[in-house]
């Protein structure tokens, strides 16, 4: 009879591997999106200087003159202003109308401050798509990616849960971190690294899962509004309250003046930003006119809106984003998972608490290895899988780090202008994994381990150099110093790069003294290259 | 400068609460050490966390401290860690009680 505590040692083993390599993947590339409206920037170097808002009504009027030169007959104007974080710190404008037939024609376009349109950049997907492959996966249908997500992130919570059951000690060894010492240390770093961030890696888990509920959990929706086409609609129109179009009378109005809504608006919610401007049936007498605020104003992701009358200007309904408790708890959720509301150093924060999240599954998974092969009693069969597994940590774990940085060479390095760019940054991405996981497997672990560690130092700490060699916009320029304001947006890139260039190179440095390769003293051993290492 | 602050208060506090483990105290200040002042450091470490938590409510709200809270608190909690695996004897200049205990100082 097995003890509880055994019975979750081995789901924690089992589960911790069968979706280690997914829910690795989706740690780290998730905790580049903590970046994501900065890395746009950073692939888009021809853009110009982010846009400030001083004056909103002047901005939304401005939108909103060029959503009406742009389609004149639209069933909705929406303009976004740059308050928040946002994908690209410009005006954007987007427009729907109907065409003849029917076909619903969008038009999207982003302003400068002069109303100018933003000029074009090279063709990338720039850092969204890194941030979006951390549940898309990219190459697949976004809704079998959800669904694996989701899956993924459910094994990761009975992970975290039977791995707190399983760990004895979790407060007498809450500080304990022993190195050189083998097999102990790997179980001690695992242990430190989760449960230094267990907050949050609960919170991340148990929000991921949210996020693709309404493809994970589709049964449930579909058992409660039935299953036709309009499911989706009921549910978004009661859960999410995003209601139908209405109808337009045809009876023509000029377009109402935004200034006086937006002083009401101020007036009205004296905490919140104007952020989108929603018109519909703009120039018609159903007129309406929504101020709303941005989610990335606050943790709890509520932010209000008042609906005008586009005709008489009359405050129609001021609401909150949360309609129910529930609704409530999942904005909270979704808050945290995203960290919009998070200013430079709590994203910060945020970013360390990811990493390590990475950190837990790596050393997890290298721990996995290291006790099946004190286990191993010359089982041949037992052993070759061991050694496949051994052999696919290395190009996993080391090879991802390098080929997210070959993403950031690929923009600055492919040509621009050839066919399908911005797809190709994310081939060479995926190549470059691919080839790392390969020659983990053709190397030596122990080789394969020093040499991978040792390129991805390399190649983080290049990629500012070739940002200065390709660019203007790099730490030269970019970063704030007396006397000038640079650009900490694109600075801090630069300067995680090198942040993590140094942590690939002491992580490499201790798997060179472990190789032999240098003695503890950090000078090289003569003639250590030509030795086999020796065994652990 | 709220941030250092929190850290400020959050890292003494980690501290203190690892020197009240016998174990790590012996890291600290040697191993012929008897272990003593437990209960000291951990009444210190509780209540510097507790400074810690109620300064990031009261400089950054309820809402956006909390999750402040959390970060500082991991931040500090790593380091502490961090400097005992590699720096054990420093441990004790975190908390701000720089003297090794004494048997005098037993109970």
């Amino acid at each position: 009879m097995q003890t509880l505590r055994q019975s979750m040692s081995w789901m924690h083993t089992w589960t911790g591997l069968l979706f280690g390599w997914v829910l690795y993947f989706m740690f780290l590339t998730g905790t580049a999106g903590y970046y994501d409206a900065e890395m746009d920037r950073w692939m888009r170097p021809e853009h110009p200087a982010p846009v400030e808002v001083t004056d909103p009504a002047a901005f939304v009027s401005m939108g909103l003159d060029h959503a009406a030169a742009a389609a004149p007959d639209a069933t909705e104007y929406r303009v976004f202003l740059p308050i928040a974080r946002t994908t690209t710190p410009f005006v954007r404008v987007f427009t729907t109308s109907q065409s003849e037939d029917g076909e619903i024609v969008r038009g999207r376009y982003e302003l400068l401050a002069d109303g100018s349109p933003l000029p074009a950049a090279r063709d990338t997907g720039g850092g969204q798509t890194l941030y979006r492959m951390h549940w898309t996966f990219h190459y697949i249908p976004a809704v079998i990616g959800e669904f694996i997500a989701g899956l993924a992130a459910v094994f990761m919570l009975a992970a975290i849960i039977s791995g707190i059951i399983t760990h004895k000690k979790i407060f007498s060894d809450f500080f304990t971190l022993r190195l050189a010492k083998g097999q102990r240390s790997w179980l001690d770093s695992h242990n430190v690294v989760s449960v230094m961030t267990l907050p949050y890696q609960i919170m991340i888990t148990f929000s991921g899962i949210l996020l693709v509920m309404t493809t994970f959990f589709l049964p449930i929706f579909i058992v409660h509004y039935g299953y036709n086409e309009n499911t989706q609609n009921t549910v978004l129109e009661e859960v999410f309250g995003i209601t139908d179009p209405v109808e337009r009378t045809g009876e023509n109005v000029a377009l109402i003046d935004i200034a006086p809504l937006i002083a009401r608006y101020e007036e009205l919610l004296p905490d919140e930003r104007v952020y989108i401007v929603t018109i519909t049936n703009p120039g018609d007498s159903t007129s309406t006119v929504q101020l709303s605020g941005t989610i990335a104003d606050g943790v709890l992701r509520e932010p209000a809106s008042v609906k005008f009358d586009g005709v008489t200007g009359e405050v129609l309904t001021v609401s909150r984003r949360k309609i129910t408790n529930t609704m409530g708890v999942i904005n909270l959720l979704e808050g945290l998972h995203e960290g919009l509301f998070a200013g430079p150093v709590l994203r910060i924060g945020f970013v360390i608490s990811g990493l390590m999240g990475g950190g837990m599954i790596a050393t997890g998974l290298v721990l996995w290895t290291k006790k099946r092969r004190q286990k191993l009693r010359g089982d041949d069969k037992a052993e070759r899988n061991l050694i496949i597994i051994e052999r696919l940590n290395v190009g996993v774990i080391a090879g991802l780090p390098i080929a997210i940085a070959a993403l950031f060479y690929a923009n600055r390095l492919v040509p621009v202008g050839i066919e399908g760019r911005a797809e190709w940054e994310v081939n060479v991405m995926f190549l470059t994994w691919l080839a790392l996981i390969v020659h983990g497997l053709a190397r030596k672990p122990q080789s394969a381990w020093l040499e991978q560690l040792s390129a991805a130092a390399a190649v983080f700490a290049f990629i500012p150099m070739l940002n200065a060699l390709t660019t203007d916009k790099h730490l030269g320029s970019t970063l704030p110093l007396p006397g000038r304001p640079g650009d900490p947006d694109l600075a801090v890139i630069d300067l995680w790069f090198l942040v993590i260039g140094a942590g690939f190179a002491y992580v490499a440095t201790i798997a060179a003294r472990k190789s032999g390769k240098i003695n503890k003293k950090g000078g090289a051993i003569e003639g250590a290259a030509s030795e086999p290492a020796p065994a652990e | 400068m709220s941030w250092i602050i929190a850290l400020a208060l959050a890292i003494p506090g980690f501290a203190a609460l690892c020197l009240s483990v016998p174990k790590h105290q012996r890291q600290v200040f040697g191993s012929s050490a008897k272990a003593n002042r437990i209960r000291t450091y951990r009444i210190t470490g509780a209540a510097f966390i507790s400074l810690a938590s109620l300064w990031c409510v009261v400089a950054f709200g309820w809402s956006y401290g909390l999750v402040v809270l959390f970060g500082v608190l991991t931040l500090a909690a790593v380091l502490v860690i961090l400097m005992l695996a590699l720096r054990p004897s420093y441990v004790r200049y975190l908390c701000w009680m720089p003297y090794a205990p004494t048997n005098k100082d037993h109970g």
